[in-house]
């Protein structure tokens, strides 16, 4: 049986890589993470030469020298896992920079195939690249012109994949690029130093690793110090010290200098630019979306639109989802479980309530991040997501975060998982970790059923006011959150340069836009399934064991006699300094962590002591199958008819945001406006409540820790500790904000 | 005629639209440097200044027929010979 290949692409961001990769396997992928990272792990099969080859899809860097947590996975995966060959990718229009990590790894020694891809657009745009001289000065590597999005040259890359996974290790060579004396000087001793040590030298090669001692790369001394190989550091430490002391210049940029100085070479030998840079389409497209006054107001437009996709659009395909599982797939199961004679029994709720009911809350995001990654992958694609950046980074940038941190926090006001999930775009681990952190505080649309309901029941006509109060209170925490760790958590973090590149604008391909989404909503429900499940069993057997009665009531108790209600007389005391004490406030809370629109439900379950799922009359006749298969038919029907009508409604609702428009908007199916009898729960609350009370409990909804689906998110983006300190965190300032609220209101004699 | 009439030596934040320079230095932090070199950001590269984004900062730049951008506090410590 024939070897089983590795092959690795890699290279800079928008050169084309994953449309080789998406040519090259097809629909044969795989995504999941890199171990401990929030950077996606695309992995594919290809067939070539009649063997199957295993194709890693490297993320997209521009240099090997550890600055992003994407160019550590790439240079480790080259160094470590000794892939048979390397494809670097590079940018035909751009090849003066894009050879700068190709040199990188022609010094790490990889086996590389150099695809020199967009050469079309090369071409039309008249620059004249002599490939063969070329290959010729870096030392003579298999080189492909391709065209990916046209196909053109697949077939010659993967022949040369072929060959160079094919060849016998090759005879050292002379290393292609030697740098000063002072530093040749130093690479030899450190060499030596290093070929000295079995353990290094097997693990890194030699030369390559002296010349990243030299340039003083944080990442690899970290890792020298935690092997214990401080004579080493102390060596190199030294010849930097020496080489500054006697040339003036530190080795780290004598290195850089001559790898440009050789690449300079490299151009002007290989490479004829077009005599005057033509005005692209992109240039004119620029022209108007970072316009010194259109930039800003284009942007905010963009922005408004993505978050009427994400919250809108998506909602009548949520409500089916919900609907599907509360109604046939619940009977189903009942009426399976009755045909094998378990109807009625605990077993039948612990399936229905407690897992059935957990699934069904992690499905219902697929529609929400359907969208959010629909609208993420088209203006990523295109290019405006690094615009948007540029547009928004003087504002964000007061707050301590990144131009790309304002779309996770724009999300957040609608739903927190996808804007968890969102935060994927910013380049930087911490910049991730801390907007996340604050996308949470941002008020989501499930938050505000509570302050409708409170606002009514208490300030009536005045409601609005509570609403906007929590949306301002939920910004300006998230703000002081922001502040506290950036001095604190990411103090002595120096705040990365932001040298972006501006991509040409794109049109986004199909494939690559429903691979996106594809990957991604997949990977959701792979990472957030069991733990939603799990918590949703959790909750259903606190409510089931009850407390004070005999055992046998299990599951037929009312929530104060469970070990639910006895959970909650128990933490109740804790919010007294916030005025509100009764079980019945705490019970909502806790459930609320389920899903915060909960907290309503529970407090009507408890109060009004009606159940909020639509009971089966006994007289009517339970829906045979055939009825259900019809109704969800009918049901999908009605919901995509809803989703492009709110895809269309999007327009008359811009348009409306100007004051003088009424444009009316599309309305197909009136929808039986729900009369939702809620004056009992009103009433039921003013006598729990005092407004002061109200208040406070309002601004503990808003702040305390997010539900199960954002938790999970978290956890999956972040891991287990994070998670558990901004757990931990939102639940301690939520606490402070209501007490503070509520004794600052009686000191002021609200009370 | 003095040379100094002829090239001025700036930091990169002053160049105006449109306008053309040399980067004769690159100041700030080793890593900086470094970061910056990989866009091309070298002694000696020529740089164009494209426009500042509409609240005034970053500011964007074009170097090799690539577009960049930079804040300027970062310009600040790039000195340049404006031609």
């Amino acid at each position: 049986m024939p070897k089983h290949y590795t092959i690795a692409l890699a290279g800079n961001p928008n050169a084309g890589k994953s449309t080789i990769f998406n040519a090259l396997t097809g629909s044969h992928q795989h995504v999941g993470n890199w171990p401990g990272k929030t950077v996606e792990k695309k992995q594919g099969l290809a067939h070539i030469g009649g063997r199957e080859v295993a194709i890693v899809d490297l993320p997209g860097a521009y240099s090997l020298t550890a600055y992003s947590v994407e160019e550590t996975i790439t240079r480790d995966f080259i160094v470590h896992e000794h892939p048979d060959a390397v494809v670097a990718v590079v940018d035909a229009t751009n090849l003066e920079r894009n050879l700068y990590m190709v040199l990188q790894m022609i010094e790490l020694g990889a086996p590389l195939v150099l695809a020199v891809n967009m050469i079309d657009v090369a071409r039309s745009q008249h620059f004249q690249i002599d490939l063969s001289e070329l290959a010729r000065r870096l030392g003579g590597i298999p080189l492909v012109a391709t065209a990916a999005r046209q196909g053109i040259g697949l077939a010659e890359l993967q022949d040369a994949i072929l060959h160079v996974s094919n060849r016998e290790c090759p005879a050292p060579c002379p290393p292609l690029l030697t740098y000063p004396e002072p530093v040749e000087a130093a690479i030899a001793d450190l060499v030596a130093r290093i070929e000295a040590d079995a353990g290094l030298a097997g693990r890194y090669p030699a030369r390559w690793l002296a010349i990243k001692l030299l340039e003083n790369e944080a990442d690899m001394i970290d890792r020298l110090k935690a092997t214990g190989h401080t004579a080493l550091l102390e060596a190199a430490r030294r010849h930097i010290a020496r080489i500054l002391a006697a040339h003036g210049e530190d080795p780290e940029t004598l290195i850089v200098d001559q790898r440009y100085a050789f690449i300079s070479q490299v151009f002007r030998a290989t490479v004829v630019r077009p005599a005057e840079k033509t005005r692209t389409p992109s240039d004119r497209i620029d022209a108007v979306l970072t316009h010194r006054w259109l930039g800003l107001p284009v942007f905010l437009l963009l922005m408004w639109i993505v978050f009427q996709v994400v919250a809108n659009v998506s909602a009548p395909m949520l409500n089916l989802v919900d609907s599907l599982v509360a109604g046939p797939l619940s009977r189903w199961v009942a009426a399976l479980l009755g045909a094998v004679g378990m109807g009625g029994t605990w077993l039948e709720s612990l399936l229905i309530d407690g897992v059935l009911a957990g699934v069904g809350g992690m499905l219902v995001f697929v529609p929400v991040l359907f969208f959010l990654y629909l609208a993420i992958a088209l203006l990523e694609d295109s290019g405006y997501m690094a615009r948007a950046a540029f547009v928004m980074d003087r504002f964000m940038h007061m707050l301590g975060l990144h131009g790309k941190s304002f779309l996770p926090l724009l999300v957040g006001f609608g739903c927190n998982v996808p804007a968890i999930y969102a935060t994927r775009t910013l380049e930087h681990q911490d910049d991730r970790r801390l907007t996340a952190f604050m996308t949470t505080f941002m008020s989501c649309g499930a938050r505000l059923p509570v302050y409708v309901i409170f606002g009514s029941a208490f300030f009536g006509a005045a409601s609005g006011h509570l609403i906007f109060a929590m949306y301002m209170l939920g910004i300006t925490i998230a703000i002081l959150t922001g502040f506290l760790l950036k001095r604190t958590l990411f103090k002595n973090k120096p705040t990365p340069p932001f040298v972006m590149e501006l991509p040409p604008y794109r049109l986004p391909t199909l494939q690559s836009v429903w691979l996106h989404i594809w990957e991604r909503t997949s990977k959701f429900i792979r990472g957030v399934t069991t733990t939603l499940a799990a918590a949703s069993v959790v909750v259903w057997l606190l409510l089931a064991i009850p407390i004070g009665q005999p055992l046998d009531r299990f599951n037929q108790v009312a929530p104060s006699d469970s070990l639910f209600g006895a959970l909650c007389r128990g933490l109740a005391p804790a919010f007294a300094p916030a005025g509100f004490d009764r079980w019945e406030a705490t019970g909502a809370l806790v459930t609320g962590l389920a899903a915060k629109e909960v907290v309503v439900s529970t407090l009507s379950q408890i109060y009004v002591g009606a159940s909020d799922s639509p009971v089966q009359a006994a007289d009517e006749p339970a829906p045979t199958l055939l009825d259900d298969l019809g109704a969800i038919v009918r049901e999908l029907g009605h919901a995509a008819l809803m989703t492009g009508q709110e895809l269309v409604n999007i327009v008359p609702r811009t348009l409306n945001l100007i004051p003088v428009l009424h444009v009316p908007e599309l309305n197909l199916l009136p929808e039986h406006a729900s009369i939702e009898n809620d004056t009992a729960l009103e009433a039921a609350l003013r006598g729990a409540f005092t407004p002061l009370a109200a208040v406070a409990f309002n601004v503990f909804v808003l702040l305390y820790t997010p539900c199960m689906a954002t938790v999970a998110a978290m956890r999956q983006e972040f891991g287990l500790r994070w998670t558990l300190f901004h757990a931990a965190y939102t639940l301690g300032v939520a606490w402070l904000a209501a007490v503070l609220v509520y004794q600052g209101g009686l000191l002021l004699g609200l009370g | 005629m003095t040379l100094f009439e002829t090239t001025a030596l700036r930091t990169l934040d002053q160049l105006l639209p449109g306008q053309t320079a040399l980067i004769k230095q690159i100041g700030g932090r080793g890593s900086f440097r470094r970061r910056v070199a990989e866009f091309g950001l070298i002694e000696g590269a020529e740089i164009q200044m494209i426009q500042t984004a509409p609240m005034g900062d970053p500011i964007e730049y074009q170097i090799d027929g690539q577009m960049l951008t930079l804040r300027r506090a970062e310009a600040r410590v790039i000195v340049i010979a404006i031609e």
